[in-house]
């Protein structure tokens, strides 16, 4: 069969199978193992021979399997989602929240931006936006909500500090996507520090504005904690401070890898949390459970997205899409708007991972063909997976804000009260588009 | 941590309650991995930094860890329905429709796992037989992650084939009939 032909089937079948619920891993790992051996078997002007088919197809799809997980680099994933679970365990990020909110109750939607700060120093110690979303969302929603804060505010300046989770490293996207483009997965990181700050001062100008508007939605809290107890509460951010600067002053600085880093933080995380007492034996057995399951779920979806690019490596469509495009004679700018709209678009129906690996085989090529940084790309690409978790109708962080609201508050006015930060999320996306510099400078610097 | 089995042992359940068995095992054992994969790592690095030289072949020894972590998992992950699916396009389907969808689901990762399953044995076997080691100063033999690879896709395939049964008696009968 022609490849082409076979790579054109292969692309529909996914599609269909997608749209089926048939699971994104399964999805694309079937596809991909069925279509390269018909490629083998069955080339095109000859008679099928699927014995010799199958001979040639083990052996990718063990390099597929096998050896891209035997490898030290690899640990770095399970060892930060082990990290972010013994943070949350030990209390280190509750009190991230706790000192913000003592420091800034009375600021016109101080709850609202304490709840948005201390996502954003949760995402200082995980990986995922929606593991930071569920945790943050625990603590934060319904205190905001006893403290009279209207259900918008309170539900979606959780939801959408969530998101910060991927862009300030550590990153679980952004490991995954150093992996599949052989990028500097250290650079990655520090190239996502600077957007993730500007996206959290976005949204903290969005509660401002909003209390101010209607400050009915965020009533002045009656908490007025002295000095004394700011002060205390100050110093008890410590560990967070001490892992983060682990992690980044490692890489940084040149002390550390990448994944040397992940496992000296997940350490220390653990020292501390059994150190202060807040460490039980069953959180920690809990959190390794956890990591495991985690784990498991995303390598599975990176087995599938293997074995697909290397299928979509045989067929030729990849140059050929390519060639296609550039026939076209579009200006950079115009290739970069419309997969940000591809992306937008996918980010409403489909989860963060799976829309990483899925498109990467397809849309890498083509950047790297125009000369676009692929770092900068690289933030990019993970901030527009975050405006993912957010848009309706599958919006992820919304709906793990549902879930820990109970059916007290319908998942329409969760997203309401997105629409207001989505305007300035965009914004930032544009900013991090128009200047790479905000993503370049910090990796330039890099020892 | 709250694992939901609540689809998995509808039609069979003692066939479901031997693979769960099975199944905790081997979570059990990958929940420790990433424990031993993380002291590892801190024991290496700590060693390499007070007195220049790490721990042997290390990074094989965490290789053999990840995926120890990764695979075990597996089986566990799909039968409490962990795999992310698109759900919009068709969460308007009754039960009915839903079960058949998951039995679709199945079969379809049946069609991945059963091929993984099948190199990843052959892999397992040869490297047992030809007693091959990764290159090392420890000459670590090949064969235990190779097998603990083969024996994750093996138990995946056990699950995904009692899932497939299971969500096609469902979507046929419209009701859980007690089994066997």
């Amino acid at each position: 069969m022609d490849p082409f032909v076979l790579g054109g089937i292969g692309f529909a079948l996914v599609l269909i199978l997608l749209i089926l619920r048939v699971p994104i891993a399964f999805t694309l790992g079937a596809v991909a193992a069925g279509c390269t051996l018909i490629f083998y078997a069955w080339p095109a002007g000859r008679e099928p021979d699927f014995a010799f088919g199958f001979k040639a197809l083990v052996p990718l799809l063990t390099a597929n399997s096998f050896n891209f997980v035997h490898s030290f680099e690899m640990s770095m994933v399970p060892l930060f989602i082990a990290l972010s679970h013994l943070a949350y365990h030990a209390g280190i990020t509750t009190d991230i929240y706790d000192a913000a909110r003592l420091w800034l109750s009375k600021l016109p939607g101080g709850l609202a931006i304490a709840s948005i700060m201390g996502c954003g120093g949760f995402s200082a110690l995980t990986g995922s936006s929606v593991a930071c979303a569920a945790a943050m969302g625990r603590i934060c929603t319904p205190e905001m909500l006893r403290a009279g804060y209207g259900p918008r505010l309170a539900t979606s300046s959780v939801a959408v500090g969530g998101t910060l989770g991927s862009l300030i490293p550590p990153s679980v996207p952004f490991i995954l996507y150093g992996i599949f483009t052989e990028q500097s997965i250290a650079r990655l990181f520090l190239a996502g520090i600077l957007p993730g700050i500007l996206s959290l001062a976005a949204f903290v100008i969005v509660v401002l504005i909003w209390a101010r508007v209607n400050p009915a939605e965020a009533p002045q809290t009656e908490e007025t904690p002295t000095m004394a107890q700011r002060l205390k509460a100050l110093a008890g951010i410590w560990p967070a401070l001490l892992l983060f600067g682990i992690i980044l002053g490692g890489i940084y600085g040149g002390f550390f890898t990448t994944t040397e880093a992940a496992a000296i933080s997940a350490a220390a995380a653990l020292v501390i949390g059994v150190a202060m007492g807040r460490l039980t034996w069953a959180a920690f057995v809990d959190s390794m459970r956890q990591t495991a399951y985690q784990t498991a779920t995303i390598f599975l979806i990176a087995f599938g997205a293997k074995m697909f690019v290397s299928f979509v490596a045989l067929t030729g469509v990849m140059p050929w899409a390519v060639a296609s495009i550039q026939g076209m004679d579009l200006a950079q700018w115009q290739v970069l708007t419309a997969i940000c709209l591809i992306y937008l678009l996918l980010g409403m129906f489909l989860d963060p991972i799976g829309i990483l690996l899925l498109t990467l085989p397809f849309v890498v090529p083509l950047v790297e063909s125009m000369g676009v940084n692929l770092i900068w790309f690289g933030v990019i690409v993970v901030k527009l997976l975050e405006v993912g978790l957010i848009t309706p109708p599958v919006g992820l962080n919304a709906f793990v804000i549902k879930s820990v609201v109970g059916n007290d508050i319908q998942v329409h006015t969760i997203f309401s009260g997105i629409a207001r930060f989505l305007v300035a999320d965009l914004f930032v996306l544009g900013l991090i588009v128009a200047f790479p510099m905000i993503s370049l400078i910090i990796p330039m610097t890099m020892r | 941590m709250q694992l939901d089995y609540s689809n998995a042992g509808l039609v069979f359940p003692r066939a479901n309650a031997a693979l769960r068995v099975l199944e905790r095992a081997c979570f059990r054992l990958s929940t420790v991995s990433v424990a031993v994969l993380g002291l590892l790592a801190v024991t290496s690095i700590t060693l390499r930094t007070l007195t220049g030289r790490a721990i042997t072949d290390d990074n094989i020894l965490i290789g053999d860890l990840v995926v120890a972590v990764v695979a075990l998992s597996w089986a566990t992950v799909t039968a409490t329905q962990g795999n992310i699916v698109v759900e919009v396009f068709t969460n308007w389907i009754g039960p009915r429709g839903q079960a058949a969808l998951r039995a679709l689901g199945s079969v379809v990762g049946l069609a991945m796992t059963v091929l993984l399953c099948w190199a990843a044995g052959k892999m397992a076997w040869d490297s047992l037989v030809k007693q091959t080691y990764y290159d090392g100063l420890l000459h670590w033999p090949q064969w235990p992650s190779r097998s603990v690879f083969f024996v994750s896709f093996f138990l995946m395939v056990l699950r995904l084939l009692l899932l497939a049964a299971t969500d096609t008696i469902l979507a046929v009968t419209g009701h859980a009939t007690r089994d066997a």
